[in-house]
């Protein structure tokens, strides 16, 4: 039976969790420094982490960033911003090879933590500010990054929905920020945010693989010096904004890209949230759901549909790629599927996939190294501890009722589809 | 069954033949809650071109292998998916140029999954209105591939590198190609490829290797003879040099390749190359190399860029891609590049650099049992055994890694496509 975490802070305040894994080759670390998410303000966060990757007081170039860690034996570094809730973050990661497997020990991850604190603390400064070359050339790369979002056809139907859905607020902000919120972002600007984000962001370093608890903590603690600010309210799901209402474009696409958006009310921290996994895994997250046996299987009107849940803030999306004809024949029958949710039209079979592809799920999450650490601090963002037996309990009660509960509760309030030119308003 | 460790990375490969000749690896993890097996037939989209079983020489529609793969899983009580999810198990499939995978993972009971994945693999039936429909599907599929500029982008390098080797084609083949392909030629591709000799399993987690030996020796019919695939000679250089197309982009994306004009034949050169084409990936193209950083410094290429290699028997290319306003003078500048390492070799010290972060990678690799099997399954399809990358990782010199720069990269001309926006 695998450890359980241990939960502690360094003696700078950083809350810190770790789970010792024997088994691993790797050790894999996350540190999660989060900010509440702002239309104005989001693209110049997610610069911070792309200049920093640019080098550090140490290592100041990327190659010589790539050259020191080639002698860690390819130890990796990660710097970059995600979306959890309505709290933009920015995310430091590390992999490194087992010591033991490489013949090393704990002088080399005094190393490793060593570079990695210099990446998050200690960057490439020029007269006490990030590199203004260095701001510029990654203003511009983000601006293309966040431009070149058009190309992946699907993620972009799925961003355009959320701003249906939520228009003017926070969620419906990308990762990355808006194009038109970069301009003016200069070095000084940015050092400012940089320095509020590792002097008073909320913070939270999590850790998995073969570590001694006590002895990666007390090398991180001599390492990573930084003392985050108080953790905000926690995550709350998401309701509904006024405005939202269905959305509908145009582009040189040969299938449309359908997205349904809705709100659940439930995210980890709540009750109901087991009785919403199942709910989504018999509506559309698994091959045997009723989204992929009835649009896909039996009426072959799509090569994918189904449903995902962003769950921390308890938005549900249901995606299809279809033909443009037929668009309204595969609405009206993701609609039908949905209704028979919320009859209760469950099969007994539809639950006990649903539950024996839910228990596996969620055990297999335990040997993904990446997927525990992030499903660690979604987690605390809403309340929510994991644990393997205490899930996996909870996934064992749910009853066809909890689940059809569940689906009244569901409020659909975005249509929105990316058609063919001439198909859609612009 | 056998098995073989490497010494240092702590990991174990069991090996053994079915009477019915087909290759079983096991990759036993304790502790582990995944565990998984994949059945791979050495078929792919290549093998469009054929001698059946009985002697004849057969032309079959392009992205007929591909079709195959997605009507295995129908069966007379259902959809074979229902089934796995009833055992708590995920199931899927993959075709690629070579090759087509059907596989399973879960956290539950291993060997009745094991058991209807041979079961359903072993099974096929074809009607023709579950051939109809799946049409349908795969023609959304093609769409949606059509309508991805980084796949559009790939197959139009290949079409550009290749005059006729069916590696041009696109793996799930065209609406036309789909729609022209019937159930008897579908049974006929089976009954010609789907036999245990062209075939192997794999299975990984927490299980006994000999346990599952015994469980898939017993339900594997026989089916002997090798099948005899059919391919066209290609010539060395490449179809065009240049391919652009317009599409909905921000971006113009680019693919470089350099078509291997010597295709490998046999494992160990297979392996050979395939391991230098890594350290040349990482020392010319990847975060270490001087090249790199000139182009990024400059603004020619974002973090977009990057290299990989394909090394298959009859066939192999070095892709460079990534989003650049001026493909063009990237291509230029990487030739430049090649030519000044052609004439001076890759510098001692950062060969030993990328030596030391691919080996970092090997260990770091085995973590991802998923990613694992698939990259054992991919090199046993090839004759490769997984543990003679590391290996071979080591034991590569500075005159072979310059040899292969110089007869691979440097001493060829690229294929440039690029897709532009429209």
């Amino acid at each position: 039976m695998a450890q359980s975490a241990v939960e502690t802070a360094l003696s700078s305040g950083l809350r810190a969790r770790v789970w010792p894994r024997r088994n691993r080759t790797a050790i894999v670390a996350r540190l999660y420094f989060h900010r509440s998410l702002e239309l104005a303000e989001a693209a110049a966060v997610a610069l911070i982490p792309r200049v920093l990757k640019r080098g550090t007081a140490q290592c100041p170039g990327q190659r010589l960033l790539a050259r020191a860690l080639a002698h860690l034996y390819g130890a990796g570094f990660g710097a970059d911003v995600a979306k959890v809730g309505e709290r933009q973050v920015v995310v430091f990661g590390l992999d490194v090879p087992d010591p033991a497997r490489i013949g090393e020990g704990r002088e080399y991850l005094t190393k490793v933590l060593k570079l990695w604190s210099g990446l998050i603390l200690d960057p490439a400064l020029q007269d006490g500010s990030l590199r203004q070359d260095w701001v510029d050339s990654e203003r511009d790369f983000l601006a293309r990054q966040i431009n070149a979002l058009r190309n992946d056809k699907l993620a972009l139907a799925r961003q355009r929905c959320l701003e249906a859905m939520f228009p003017g607020r926070a969620y419906a902000v990308h990762r990355l920020g808006r194009l038109q919120d970069l301009q003016g972002v200069d070095a000084g600007r940015l050092t400012r945010a940089y320095r509020e984000m590792v002097g008073g962001w909320p913070a939270e370093l999590h850790v998995s693989g073969p570590v001694e608890p006590g002895l990666f903590l007390e090398l991180l603690d001599s390492t990573l010096r930084l003392y985050p600010g108080q953790s905000p309210p926690l995550q709350q799901p998401l309701s509904a904004t006024a405005g939202a209402g269905d959305g509908r474009d145009s582009d040189d696409v040969q299938q449309a890209k359908l997205v349904m958006g809705g709100l659940t009310g439930i995210n980890p921290g709540r009750a109901q949230w087991a009785a919403l996994l199942f709910y989504n895994g018999i509506l559309g997250g698994f091959a045997h759901s009723k989204l992929f046996r009835n649009v896909r299987e039996a009426a072959g009107l799509a090569y994918y549909a189904r449903s995902v849940l962003h769950s921390t803030a308890g938005v549900l999306l249901i995606e299809a790629g279809i033909d443009s004809c037929r668009q309204e024949q595969a609405t009206a029958l993701i609609g039908e599927q949905l209704e028979d949710m919320r009859r209760g039209r469950i099969s007994r079979e539809e639950m006990d996939s649903t539950r024996e592809s839910l228990f596996s799920v969620r055990r297999m999450l335990e040997d993904d190294a990446h997927g525990v650490l992030d499903h660690g601090f979604e987690g605390s963002r809403c309340g929510f501890a994991p644990d393997l037996d205490r899930e996996l309990s909870a996934l064992n009660a749910v009853t066809v009722e909890a689940v059809t509960a569940v689906a009244r509760q569901v409020e659909m309030v975005t249509r929105y589809a990316l058609c063919p030119l001439g198909e859609g308003e612009a | 069954m056998r098995a073989t460790a490497h010494p240092g990375l702590g990991v174990e490969l069991w090996r053994g033949v079915t009477p019915a000749r087909l290759p079983v690896i096991v990759v036993p993890r304790r502790g582990a809650q995944r565990c998984s097996a994949a059945v791979a037939v050495a078929y792919g989209s290549v093998d469009n071109e054929f001698v059946t079983p009985d002697g004849r020489t057969v032309r079959v529609p392009d992205g007929i292998a591909h079709f195959l793969e997605h009507k295995l899983f129908e069966t007379p009580d259902g959809p074979v998916s229902d089934r796995f999810a009833a055992l708590g198990a995920m199931d899927n499939a993959a075709t690629w140029h070579t090759g087509t995978a059907y596989y399973f993972t879960t956290a539950g009971s291993f060997e009745p999954c094991l058991d209807l994945l041979l079961e359903f693999v072993q099974t096929p039936r074809f009607s023709q209105a579950g051939v109809e429909r799946e049409r349908d599907i795969i023609i959304q599929e093609i769409k949606m591939g059509e309508d991805d500029p980084r796949q559009r982008g790939y197959y139009d390098l290949l079409g550009a590198m290749y005059h006729r080797h069916p590696v041009r084609l696109e793996i799930a083949g065209t609406a036309a190609s789909v729609a022209a392909i019937t159930v008897d030629q579908l049974k006929l591709c089976y009954e010609t490829f789907y036999r245990p000799g062209n075939m192997l399993l794999l299975a990984s987690g927490d299980i006994d290797p000999e346990a599952v030996y015994q469980q898939v020796a017993a339900r594997v019919r026989p089916a002997p003879g090798t099948p005899r695939r059919l391919l066209p000679d290609e010539p060395a250089g490449n179809a065009q040099t240049h391919h652009a197309r317009g599409m909905s982009v921000a971006q113009p994306l680019f693919h470089l390749g350099f078509k291997d004009a010597a295709p490998a034949s046999g494992p160990g050169d297979l392996l050979s190359r395939e391991t230098l084409d890594a350290i040349l990936g990482e020392a010319v193209f990847g975060r270490l190399s001087p090249l790199y950083e000139e182009l990024y410094e400059s603004g020619l290429v974002d973090a977009s860029f990057g290299a990989t290699s394909i090394v298959e028997r009859g066939f192999g290319w070095t892709a460079v891609s990534g989003r650049s306003d001026t493909p063009q003078g990237v291509a230029e500048r990487i030739r430049a590049r090649l030519s000044e390492l052609s004439a001076d070799g890759i510098d001692p010290g950062l060969l030993e650099d990328v030596r030391n972060k691919l080996r970092g990678e090997v260990v770091l690799s085995l973590d991802d049992l998923a990613g694992l099997t698939w990259e054992i399954l991919d090199r046993a399809l090839r004759g490769i055994d997984f543990f003679d990358y590391p290996t071979a990782l080591a034991a590569a010199n500075q005159a072979q890694v310059n040899q292969r720069l110089r007869t691979h990269l440097a001493g060829s001309s690229p294929a440039l496509a690029v897709i532009n926006p429209r």
